[in-house]
């Protein structure tokens, strides 16, 4: 079994999209478990339930823990050390005029540690930099000096330490499970089914998942 | 790194004066980038005051209202206090003087606004997809600007930001989820 851990930009997403009962579809098609760290909780749920604008899309993330569509992992003393070190390792790996950049927050960092506790499984989330950190580092490297239009440096030291200490992590987004959860027939019901899948990969889009257009088209274009 | 601080702020005080939204802009932008490189909230904070003034120099409705000459004025004094606060050291002090400078926008922006979400709000958002256009994480950004999620997740769907990114598209992510789905 293959858990899936989620970051909070994710879950705003697809709530924000009206997708959450997609979540509990998912989580019916697989014995694996789905996880949200504790600050992911706090987050997506409690910090946005004290905010009116916010609190809808809150209440629609709350209802998947009711639902025991996905748990809530608190932050054990393991976690926290386990998310402090990752934070001082992965913090220190780029550089710019002897800058340090500090490019990865708690919540992308608690949800690290928790699937390194987990000894790997699939990330969700929808914003690029983790993503690339586990990915494809030395592409971060490009796209920061296209940035910051100066060279930048990473610290091959730091960088072989991160990938040592985490375990097989595979990254998706919302966008992803949006395609797995058509690929498992969630569209079906709907009027027309590429129609509504083309909708909610776009809704994503626009709801700040990292994905391009052109990626968009070319998968409808197969379907 | 004091005197890059009070070079910052002289260089928005300056553009201020001169009446130079444009200027202003600008500033914010590169005053954003190094925020974003030294994740400094002091240079974050300086760079939504520069974008929201130059907001303000840039409507009528505000810039002609009877309320702008003042703030002018008071926003002025703030900042040759916020410089010689830093040239003192004294970096706490000069924080709480920045958010004076916020407390005198907001409070024109509400007695002249339309809107709901205020202009400060708003310079949050756009300087934290700055922040994030220069590889923060989105968590980052927030955590630098102070911008809330949701509305950054949503400013920067509607941006080109993840258009001029590659990566392993939709159709091979899937292959990863077979080890959750079969």
């Amino acid at each position: 079994m293959t858990d899936m851990v989620f970051d909070s930009g994710a879950l705003i997403s697809i709530a924000s999209t009206c997708m959450t009962p997609m979540l509990g579809y998912l989580s019916g098609k697989t014995p694996s478990t789905f996880f949200m760290p504790a600050s992911v909780e706090y987050e997506a749920i409690s910090r946005p339930l004290k905010i009116h604008r916010f609190e809808l899309n809150a209440i629609r993330i709350k209802s998947v823990i009711e639902n025991n569509w996905i748990k809530v992992y608190e932050t054990t003393p393991k976690i926290k050390s386990l998310t402090d070190k990752i934070n001082n390792i992965v913090n220190s790996i780029y550089s710019v005029r002897k800058h340090k950049l500090n490019i990865l927050q708690l919540g992308e960092l608690e949800a690290i540690s928790l699937l390194t506790i987990l000894e790997g499984g699939v990330l969700v989330i929808d914003e690029r930099t983790t993503r690339m950190i586990i990915e494809e580092p030395h592409e971060l490297k490009t796209l920061l000096e296209k940035r910051y239009k100066a060279p930048v440096n990473i610290d091959e030291a730091k960088l072989a330490e991160f990938q040592d200490l985490i375990p097989k992590i595979s990254v998706v987004r919302s966008v992803d499970l949006v395609a797995q959860a058509d690929a498992l027939g969630y569209f079906e019901s709907y009027f027309n089914r590429k129609m509504a899948l083309e909708a909610a990969l776009y809704a994503m889009k626009f709801a700040g998942c990292a994905v391009t257009f052109e990626e968009i088209e070319e998968y409808l274009s197969n379907q | 790194m004091a005197s890059s601080m009070v070079a910052e702020i002289e260089k928005v005080k300056v553009a201020f004066k001169q009446e130079n939204p444009d200027h202003l802009k600008e500033l914010s932008n590169t005053i954003m980038t190094e925020a974003a490189m030294r994740f400094d909230k002091f240079l974050a904070q300086l760079s939504l005051i520069s974008y929201c003034l130059y907001k303000i120099l840039s409507s009528l409705h505000y810039k002609n209202s009877e309320y702008y000459e003042e703030m002018h004025e008071i926003v002025l004094n703030d900042i040759d206090q916020a410089i010689a606060l830093v040239e003192g050291k004294k970096l706490e002090e000069a924080r709480k003087v920045l958010d004076h400078i916020v407390e005198h926008i907001t409070s024109i922006d509400k007695k002249l606004t339309h809107y709901v979400v205020d202009l400060y709000d708003k310079a949050k958002v756009k300087q934290g997809s700055r922040a994030y256009l220069l590889g923060l994480s989105i968590s980052a950004a927030i955590e630098l600007t102070g911008a809330d999620r949701r509305k950054l997740q949503e400013y920067i769907g509607i941006t080109n930001i993840s258009d001029e990114e590659g990566g392993v598209g939709i159709g091979k992510r899937l292959s990863f989820l077979k080890q959750v789905f079969e």
